[in-house]
């Protein structure tokens, strides 16, 4: 095959050719070809990841799988047309960022660590941890309620405003002063402030025994110390 | 030249594209008259979808300040229908219409097919936008290639496949000092002798299932027409099948006999 110089690319004048590759009508045959699919955005339930950028995938109806550069072969959707590939790659991606978001680095094998760099690629994970909501049960008592519960004490000693509309649960509004409660907390993962809370229920004072009971149940338990001096047992 | 006839051809999707002179009547594009054309074809074509993109325009208002997005223009694209097995996908956008034939189960139903179809889309089409005539035509072929692992499986992690016992097209690296091709990407453009338009082919390496061990190449063929005349349809078919025919060579060509056998080839005597 005899290549054309650069420099001496025939042009047609008549019918204005330009054979240069990079002249080609590149986006229309992107928006021609059926199989393009992009991804803009990727949300399961309330799960919305924020995407670093858009990908595009391409949809082979004949082996019904979506693949996209950089993130296939680890992770392919699969689906009769390309928009049921295009929600099962959704749901791959939703699944193995849900089992690697909470391991720690420690915890992951080397395959792990590669579907998160793959995955880290297109969604921008460190913005995704730190703008989703934590949840955590959490035990207190009412501190005020002039005549509506307001603040709130924690069992750690910290208390906390926390206003009738940040509770979803409508029972809260009936809440008297020093009622126990157990509570589903949503928190802002930086902050840790209060965001809403998502569940509560009423619990019963909790009851601690009386220190000779306690000092009884001690000893009953016993202590590594007993245990030598009982056990038969010689490595 | 004798028609090269395979079994499983590579083929996994073809379109041909006609460009238009626009009516000296035209309206703004807006999408309205080809939902219309979209809508009366909806017995064929069940499934909708309009296409829309958005236009940003980035202006710096004084020396030293961030650029601020000024304007957002949301502009109607396409219309883009579909048959209900997803196989037939019609395309019609400003000046221009699509005709997309996707590989599914079974057979490719082939060129001809294709052909008629495209211009029986063509004639709905010039009846609805009068266009004053078609400018060029296009031809795109989208192929897969599967090159399937050395066989030897005790030492298959030592296998190397090498591309150019397949292709014609690719050119090896030596081993020295690049070391192994992990993925490939590359164009040409070639000047068709005939009519001296430009094909353009370009092959890249895509990835695999995850279950599978193979090599997986994508071949795209595009050819552009402007010089086939547009009189009629019959004078049409007869443009793009030459055209057709010029691209079915270069595939031979661009294959070796090894790669060949993957399409299990019929014997056409």
């Amino acid at each position: 095959m005899t290549f054309v110089i650069a420099l001496e690319y025939p042009c047609d004048v008549a019918h204005n050719i330009d054979y240069s590759p990079f002249n080609q009508r590149r986006r229309q045959c992107e928006v021609t070809d059926a199989m393009q699919t992009p991804i803009t955005n990727i949300s399961i339930g309330d799960t919305r990841y924020p995407m670093r950028q858009a990908c595009v995938g391409t949809y082979f109806r004949a082996l019904e799988e979506l693949s996209v550069q950089g993130v296939s072969p680890h992770i392919v959707g699969k689906g009769k047309s390309a928009e049921e590939a295009s929600n099962d790659f959704c749901l791959k991606v939703h699944a193995t960022l849900q089992s690697l978001i909470n391991k720690r680095p420690f915890e992951m094998t080397d395959e792990d660590q590669l579907k998160l760099d793959v995955i880290s690629q297109f969604i921008d994970v460190t913005v995704y941890q730190n703008t989703t909501p934590i949840k955590v049960r959490q035990f207190g008592r009412i501190r005020r309620a002039r005549p509506y519960p307001e603040s709130v004490a924690w069992d750690d000693g910290r208390v906390e405003q926390v206003p009738i509309d940040k509770v979803e649960d409508s029972d809260y509004v009936t809440y008297r002063s020093g009622q126990p409660f157990e509570a589903v907390v949503q928190r802002d993962p930086i902050t840790f402030e209060l965001i809403r809370i998502v569940s509560i229920e009423r619990r019963h004072e909790s009851h601690r025994m009386p220190a000779e009971e306690e000092s009884q149940l001690l000893d009953e338990i016993g202590s590594l110390k007993n245990l030598r001096q009982n056990t038969e047992w010689t490595p | 030249m004798t028609e090269l006839k395979l079994g499983k051809p590579p083929v996994v999707e073809s379109w041909i594209a006609f460009d238009f002179e626009p009516s000296p009547n035209k309206v703004e594009w807006n999408g309205e008259l080809a939902n219309k054309l979209a809508d009366s074809l909806s017995d064929r074509f069940p499934q909708k979808e309009d296409r829309w993109r958005t236009e940003f325009s980035i202006e710096i208002l004084k020396a030293g300040q961030q650029p601020v997005s000024k304007k957002t223009k949301n502009i109607f694209d396409s219309v883009r229908i579909q048959n209900e097995e997803s196989t037939r996908i019609f395309q019609i956008a400003d000046d221009r219409i699509v005709c997309n034939q996707l590989k599914a189960d079974g057979d490719w139903p082939g060129f001809d097919n294709l052909l008629d179809e495209s211009l029986d889309l063509l004639t709905q089409y010039s009846q609805f936008f009068c266009p004053s005539g078609i400018k060029c035509a296009e031809l795109h072929y989208v192929d897969i290639v599967e090159i399937p692992p050395p066989e030897n499986d005790v030492s298959a992690q030592d296998e190397v496949v090498e591309l150019d016992d397949y292709f014609e097209l690719v050119r090896e690296l030596p081993q020295t000092p690049f070391g192994l091709i992990a993925s490939y990407k590359t164009e040409y453009v070639v000047i068709c002798p005939q009519d001296k338009e430009p094909l353009v082919i370009s092959l890249q390496t895509i990835p695999p299932p995850p279950e599978k061990n193979a090599i997986r190449i994508r071949l795209d063929w595009n050819k552009k027409c402007r010089k086939i005349d547009f009189s009629s349809h019959d004078t049409i078919r007869e443009g793009l099948q030459k055209n057709h025919s010029f691209m079915a060579e270069c595939f031979r060509a661009s294959f070796t006999d090894k790669a060949l056998e993957l399409f299990e080839p019929e014997d056409s005597g």
